[in-house]
């Protein structure tokens, strides 16, 4: 026990990281449940020895459901063979993470996440994957090209971000001065008279974005629109055929 | 109320030319189509009318920049100042020569889409560089890479086209998340997205806190940015691309995201160093050592590939890795050095962009009537063919390699410059290897050179008539990459 408590981010990097092999797609299949479950227990390891900090019960049952519905839901994405399924857990995937927003009490967060990403992305997802592929799926869905070498290379990522994690303290998390010269508010943005921020937050966060952030805003419709545009333009025209 | 108007007004101020930019971008956008009819014809000479609208605005645009303030001015979103001119000034010009090449690259029927491309990549490129937080920089660099797919659609519509765009896009996207990832770290570290704030808290903190958190947050933006500059290991689209395109975008590609990547790396490398601004700004060891690592590894495979070339464009593709590779000495050093790295850079981004935007100009420029030049073959005793054409070439050639009486010789010199000034060892490696790639470099472009000058013509001469508009870009570039060795100072005194 007290080697693991040494080595609990090695070991659980290389469970997950050998339950997400096995579950690879290959020509030749392996029993799937077993990769999920090494997958998960290396999850669970590493969620052990990150310690998370404890709320009260509800919030700490909540957390778990979505935490591993969130890892669940990924590994089987991205091992699935079907791509229509790996959208649909995509989207299951992402509403668990908009749990994890919700319990971070970031409420409008979690809500354009469901729409944007569960809502409109997985739709189109799905939508494409329909037009494109309507003589079923193709050779390359069926077998991952590098599952080792994909692994190892995810996998070393995650293990360098965990790590360096693992070392900061919470105290490097460094806070701005509200205040800087040069830089000011914008008046919109502030809270309506006799009320703070904190009971204020949708409107605050709405009068930032069309106040403080207004010309990002717009810089946003711009791209938009020349995406827009762009895809229109370099889709062929009805009358040379396709489409 | 009014004081909020007043100080939307206020911050408008700061962009003019890209809101004059905006504005013809969004009338080509929204008229173009409506002149193509359902058939997808389009009147004859419909692009040139659309390249006349466009050269007009980047002159509107050219006019607002000299008539700007751009004394230090910091708002929320966006801060003008020296860098933001200097710029400017380069993404305008570059701008309206890349829109002369454009002429006759384009079919008619997708003239006013590609106009509309090239002048939000012109503007995307301004707004990177008066980017004053993380998410105006991030639009803004989205603002030239969604226009640039498009573009090299647009451009060949074949399959070898399809695949180099695709390859193009593929990859651009995984970078651009790469930068955000980067970008989310630094803001996680720092609790805001504002350059400003973000300096200051990263001068106010206590010594060493967060500093794993930033060397990633550095790692992720330099994997990211490095796509653009097409730095080793992130090069390998580069020779697909410039291969399947059009001349036009592979002018584009050369210099645009060039000046994106080192602006915006400007921008940020100072944060993550977390030292007051670029005025004091020198990497520390780490980030040193993975700069020069990065920079020597591209001026090798850059020029050491190029070598075995033989289509123009791969090799101008390769070429184009080497000098990222050149360019990214100047930041290893940083300001320090007596000659500061930043300078360096920034005059050499001015001078690569005429070389390399002379190339690929005088290369289509041929291309209206004749066959465009694209391989050894096609160059093979052109100054029997074309002197007019040879000659320029071999300028912008010389150029390239560095030679004088040219501008591409005080680039290298200035850069060799800052790296022996800089008087440490590994300043003094970094200039001997810049100069032994010199040399390696010499030998291709001369090559070509010979090609024109010494070897027999393949063909019968036959007149060609010469499309005037990259005929005249390329002899801008060229007259003016002799004019820049003569008179360099005003340039080199412009740089903030």
């Amino acid at each position: 026990m007290h080697w693991l408590e040494e080595h609990w981010l090695g070991v659980s990097l290389i469970l997950m990281g050998g339950g997400v092999w096995w579950l690879m797609p290959r020509s030749w299949q392996l029993p799937r449940i077993i990769g999920l479950i090494t997958a998960l227990a290396g999850a669970y390891l590493m969620s052990w020895g990150i310690k998370s900090v404890g709320g009260d019960l509800g919030d700490t049952v909540m957390f778990w459901v979505f935490a591993t519905g969130a890892i669940a839901c990924a590994i089987l994405m991205i091992t699935n063979r079907n791509p229509v399924y790996a959208a649909l857990w995509f989207a299951l995937a992402t509403l668990n993470v908009c749990g994890l927003f919700w319990l971070e009490a970031a409420p409008f967060l979690a809500a354009a996440t469901v729409i944007v990403y569960a809502g409109a992305i997985v739709v189109t997802f799905v939508f494409v994957i329909m037009l494109a592929q309507q003589s079923g799926a193709t050779a390359y869905d069926q077998h991952a090209r590098q599952p080792l070498l994909a692994t190892l290379a995810a996998f070393l990522v995650l293990g360098l971000l965990l790590g360096m994690l693992r070392d900061a303290n919470p105290g490097d998390v460094l806070v701005a001065k509200a205040q800087s010269p040069g830089v000011t508010a914008n008046l919109l943005s502030q809270p309506a008279p006799g009320k703070t921020l904190d009971d204020d937050t949708m409107r605050g966060l709405g009068r930032s974005l069309f106040g403080d952030y207004l010309f990002a805003v717009e810089l946003a419709g711009t791209l938009l629109l020349i995406a827009t545009i762009g895809a229109i333009a370099i889709a062929p025209r009805r009358s040379r055929g396709t489409l | 109320m009014p004081q909020v108007i007043e100080q939307i007004r206020s911050t408008a101020t700061l962009i003019v030319p890209e809101i004059v930019l905006l504005a013809a971008v969004c009338a080509l956008f929204l008229v173009g189509p409506f002149l193509v009819n359902e058939a997808g014809e389009a009147p004859a000479g419909l692009r040139k009318r659309w390249g006349f609208l466009s050269l007009f605005a980047l002159v509107v645009a050219l006019v607002a920049w000299c008539d700007g303030d751009h004394s230090l001015v910091q708002n929320g979103l966006f801060r003008i100042d020296g860098l933001v001119w200097y710029a400017r000034g380069l993404s305008l010009i570059a701008g309206i020569l890349l829109v002369l090449v454009l002429w006759n690259q384009i079919d008619d029927v997708h003239s006013a889409e590609a106009y509309a491309c090239l002048l939000s990549i012109v503007m995307g490129t301004n707004l990177v560089a008066a980017a004053n937080d993380l998410i105006s920089l991030f639009l803004a660099l989205e603002l030239v890479s969604i226009p640039t797919y498009v573009l090299l659609y647009l451009g060949k519509r074949d399959r070898i086209g399809g695949e180099a765009t695709l390859k193009y896009f593929l990859l651009s996207i995984f970078s651009s998340a790469l930068v955000l990832y980067g970008m989310s770290w630094l803001y996680g570290v720092t609790g805001t997205t504002n350059f400003t704030m973000i300096r200051d808290a990263l001068v106010n903190r206590a010594p060493h806190a967060g500093e794993g958190l930033l060397e990633i947050s550095f790692a992720l933006i330099l994997a990211g940015l490095c796509f653009r500059l097409a730095a080793v290991p992130f090069h390998f689209y580069a020779p697909d691309v410039f291969q399947g395109t059009t001349a036009s975008n592979a002018a584009l590609l050369s210099l645009i995201p060039k000046v994106v990547g080192f602006v915006a790396l400007i921008h940020l490398i100072p944060l993550s160093g977390a030292t007051d601004g670029w005025e004091r700004w020198m990497p520390d060891h780490e980030s040193k050592l993975l700069l020069a690592a990065l920079a020597v590894a591209t001026m090798f495979l850059g020029n050491l590939m190029a070598l075995r070339q033989s289509h123009i464009y791969r090799l101008m593709a390769y070429s184009s890795i080497a000098h990222a590779g050149y360019m990214l000495i100047g930041l290893v050093i940083g300001d320090t050095a007596p000659v500061g790295g930043r300078e360096a850079i920034l005059f050499y981004l001015a001078t690569y962009g005429l070389m390399t935007i002379g190339v690929f100009a005088l290369l289509s420029a041929r291309a209206g009537d004749g066959q465009p030049l694209k391989t050894d073959a096609d160059l093979r005793g052109l100054s029997r063919v074309q002197p007019m054409i040879a000659v320029l070439l071999a300028v912008c050639l010389f150029s390239l390699t560095g030679l004088p009486p040219t501008a591409g010789f005080l680039g290298k010199l200035n850069l060799f410059l800052t790296a022996w000034s800089d008087g440490t060892q590994l300043g003094h490696v970094l200039a001997i290897l810049m100069a032994l790639n010199a040399a390696i470099g010499a030998y291709y472009y001369l090559r070509l050179v010979a090609l024109m000058f010494l070897e027999p013509s393949a063909a019968e001469p036959q007149p060609v008539r010469l499309a005037w508009a990259p005929w005249l870009a390329g002899t801008v570039c060229a007259v003016a990459s002799i004019a820049l060795f003569v008179a360099p100072q005003w340039l080199w005194d412009s740089i903030p």
